[in-house]
């Protein structure tokens, strides 16, 4: 029913992305988790209704790192063609995001301390908009540094500015 | 070219400042007798005004400019010297204002714009305050690059006039909930300037009202105040808008307006990328809008000028005008509402709200003791629901998207309906959004992003068969091919049943858009025959208004 007819784009992400969003899942849950537990061992005036909140959270926790980074890694796909860059993201909300090559502002690699550990890169693509950003979120090392390099040259030829 | 000096009479301005500034002493000494320990507000004014007589006496002396072939150049200072300079092909928006002080001389303060939208504070890229109104002259004729140099350069004071002012329009911007709080401010300073004369109105008014009850004293007050501040608005709307004109001058859109300040901007009519119409919720049936320019360039929050080219007034003037500026009537044309889903959703989400907030405030309630008792909580949740409930519907009502002879129009927004005609050329990238339950109710959420205006909108809950037909009803480009990439789709979905439509509405709208010139009444006739096929036009859903032209 919901079917938007719109094709998905052409490249997965590195399957190594599973890893990386589950290390990030991890760590994100592991610091508050442990504050509450820091918490828990301190005040014992709190532990009532700490002790059932750590739980349940644990609980989130674990289940949002075993399920969320796979059905990520499925429903993300990129796309760079000589005209535009083309990315399906998300799991439960889907987002699709274009921009055309021509309207492109810069091209940045980036990659976070996590993501080097893996080989990991993500490119983003900025247009002259605020909202008009594209991201392609855990390619290959080698292949972002391609995608990036050839988006680049291809932008550089493009005249006009773009807006 | 040499640097020029400001003009000789900022000297003259300074002086009226300063000895204007020294009137209230001058009265509650000499007038009122009063000594200087009573009269010490007056005092203080009467110090800051010639303080800042004197830092700008400084600043005239030591400011410098010029205008090149290339840039425009201001540089001053007297213990930090500074310089700015724009190129002149960077110049977006030229503005002249006035003080009443200003323009007894003939002086105008020109502010260049650069357009750097995205940066705070810097819209204004340079300020000349102030020059001559004829160097004013000069200087706003750079923006259509007929050049500053030669005393030739005297704009053609009249174009062609797209708006005017109207006495009626005062009515709609004194209708305003802001209105009570304008008069609380208003009578707010009227104490003070009551007290700065030695006379306490507060107590005067305690002592009117000593026997009457608080209630009466509430109603009164909030009268008193909504009728002051209705006033105090609609004056303030007249010395602003005053002999407000918007004409199309040389390539520009030119803004002139103001009593005893006048303010004139000039806004290059290229750059226009749309227009946006906001009609606010509670006053639509009286047909109030407010309308702005989707433009690259121009800063979208300055409250005078800038991207504001009609002050409040009546939609149907609001759309005329656009029809004028855009040179197609998009704005008038019926929307396709959004599918029965999106109400679904709204309801669903409301009821939810209601629920969470119920609960919390319950849980609250009980853990802490609040001022609810057993009774009251029984209403808590039916008078959440028919708030949520309200705003679901309204918010569902107010949706709405199509395109048009090469303009993207949506439509949303549950307390102001704000409509947006956008040029699909100047469209920049394109965002489909799909939550979990959008997914399962058929719609989504598509995002235009642009470089002008507000930077991306937004057609919300539209079919999810419609998202084809907008992202490939491209006035121009192939943007949204790449979404749609036929080669390659997984079972043909696209192909059949959506592409084409598609397609063909934009071969049709390309033809359409080749001619802008076309009178409005030809547009209508145009508009009634071209629908695209599965366009469901409920007549009661148009926004109404009278059709303009």
């Amino acid at each position: 029913m919901g079917d938007l007819g719109l094709h998905p784009p052409h490249n997965r992400v590195a399957s190594r992305a599973v890893r990386w969003w589950t290390l990030r899942a991890v760590i994100g849950a592991a610091i508050p988790i442990g504050a509450g537990l820091v918490a828990y061992a301190v005040a014992e005036s709190w532990r009532p209704w700490l002790g059932p909140l750590l739980g349940a959270a644990t609980v989130l926790a674990v289940a949002h790192a075993a399920v969320v980074p796979t059905w990520r890694y499925r429903v993300h796909r990129w796309e760079a063609t000589e005209d535009a860059v083309y990315a399906l993201s998300g799991w439960l909300v889907r987002e699709w995001r274009v921009a055309p090559l021509s309207r492109v502002q810069t091209v940045d690699a980036t990659r976070g301390p996590l993501q080097r550990l893996l080989g990991l890169a993500t490119v983003t693509v900025t247009t002259a908009s605020a909202s008009g950003q594209v991201q392609l979120v855990a390619l290959d090392d080698a292949e972002a540094t391609e995608v990036a390099a050839r988006l680049t040259a291809t932008v550089a030829a493009t005249r006009g500015d773009a807006t | 070219m040499t640097w020029l000096r400001l003009d000789r009479k900022v000297v003259a301005v300074d002086l009226v400042r300063a000895a204007v500034s020294l009137i209230p002493t001058a009265v509650t000494a000499g007038v009122l007798g009063l000594e200087p320990r009573d009269a010490w507000p007056a005092l203080v004014v009467a110090v800051i005004g010639v303080a800042r007589a004197v830092a700008d006496l400084i600043r005239w002396a030591t400011t410098r400019y010029r205008i090149t072939d290339e840039r425009v150049e201001v540089r001053g200072g007297l213990f930090v010297r500074g310089e700015r300079w724009i190129a002149r092909d960077r110049i977006r928006s030229v503005s002249s204002d006035a003080r009443l002080a200003h323009r007894l001389f003939g002086l105008r303060v020109v502010t260049v714009g650069a357009g750097l939208t995205g940066v705070a504070g810097s819209t204004a890229a340079l300020r000349i305050d102030a020059v001559s109104v004829r160097t004013a002259r000069q200087l706003h004729a750079m923006l259509d690059g007929t050049g500053a140099s030669g005393p030739t350069a005297e704009p053609a004071a009249t174009g062609q006039v797209l708006a005017r002012f109207q006495p009626s329009w005062v009515f709609y911007n004194v209708l305003s909930v802001w209105a009570i709080f304008a008069g609380a401010g208003l009578l707010w300073g009227g104490y003070w300037l009551g007290k700065l004369f030695g006379y306490d109105a507060f107590d005067h008014a305690r002592r009117l009202a000593d026997s009457v009850a608080p209630l009466w004293i509430v109603l009164v007050a909030a009268l008193g105040f909504t009728i002051v501040g209705s006033a105090g608005l609609a004056v303030g709307f007249v010395s602003a808008h005053w002999n407000f004109r918007l004409t199309r001058t040389a390539g520009n859109l030119r803004t002139t307006q103001g009593l005893l300040r006048t303010h004139t901007v000039d806004r290059e009519e290229h750059r226009v990328r749309g227009i946006q119409i906001r009609e606010p919720q509670v006053w639509r049936w009286l047909g109030v809008a407010e309308t702005t320019l989707i433009t690259t360039g121009v800063s979208l929050w300055s409250a005078t000028g800038g991207a504001t080219i009609l002050p409040r007034g009546p939609v149907s003037v609001a759309r005329a005008t656009a029809a004028e500026i855009l040179g197609r009537d998009v704005m008038s044309r019926p929307l396709r509402p959004a599918p029965r889903a999106a109400l679904r959703r709204r309801l669903v989400k409301g009821t939810t709200q209601a629920v969470v907030a119920t609960v919390a405030w319950l849980l609250l309630d009980a853990r802490f003791g609040g001022p609810l008792t057993t009774a009251d909580t029984a209403w808590l949740f039916p008078a959440l629901l028919a708030v949520a409930t309200a705003g679901a519907v309204l918010a569902y009502r107010s949706l709405g998207h199509a395109v048009h002879d090469g303009y993207l129009v949506v439509r949303a927004g549950p307390l102001t309906h704000a409509t947006a005609a956008l040029q699909l050329p100047a469209v920049i990238g394109w965002r489909v959004r799909q939550s979990f339950f959008q997914r399962r109710l058929g719609l989504a959420t598509v995002t235009a992003s642009t470089a002008a205006g507000q930077g991306s909108y937004t057609a919300h809950d539209i079919a999810a068969t419609d998202v084809p037909n907008l992202v490939l009803a491209e006035g121009g480009g192939e943007l949204g091919d790449p979404l749609l990439d036929r080669g390659r789709v997984e079972g043909g979905v696209a192909e059949d049943q959506a592409g084409r439509p598609g397609r063909e509405a934009v071969a049709a709208d390309a033809v359409d858009g080749d001619a802008p010139g076309q009178a409005g009444g030809d547009h209508r006739l145009l508009g009634e025959s071209r629908r695209e096929p599965g366009d469901q036009v409920q007549a009661g859903r148009h926004t109404g208004g009278p059709e303009p032209g």
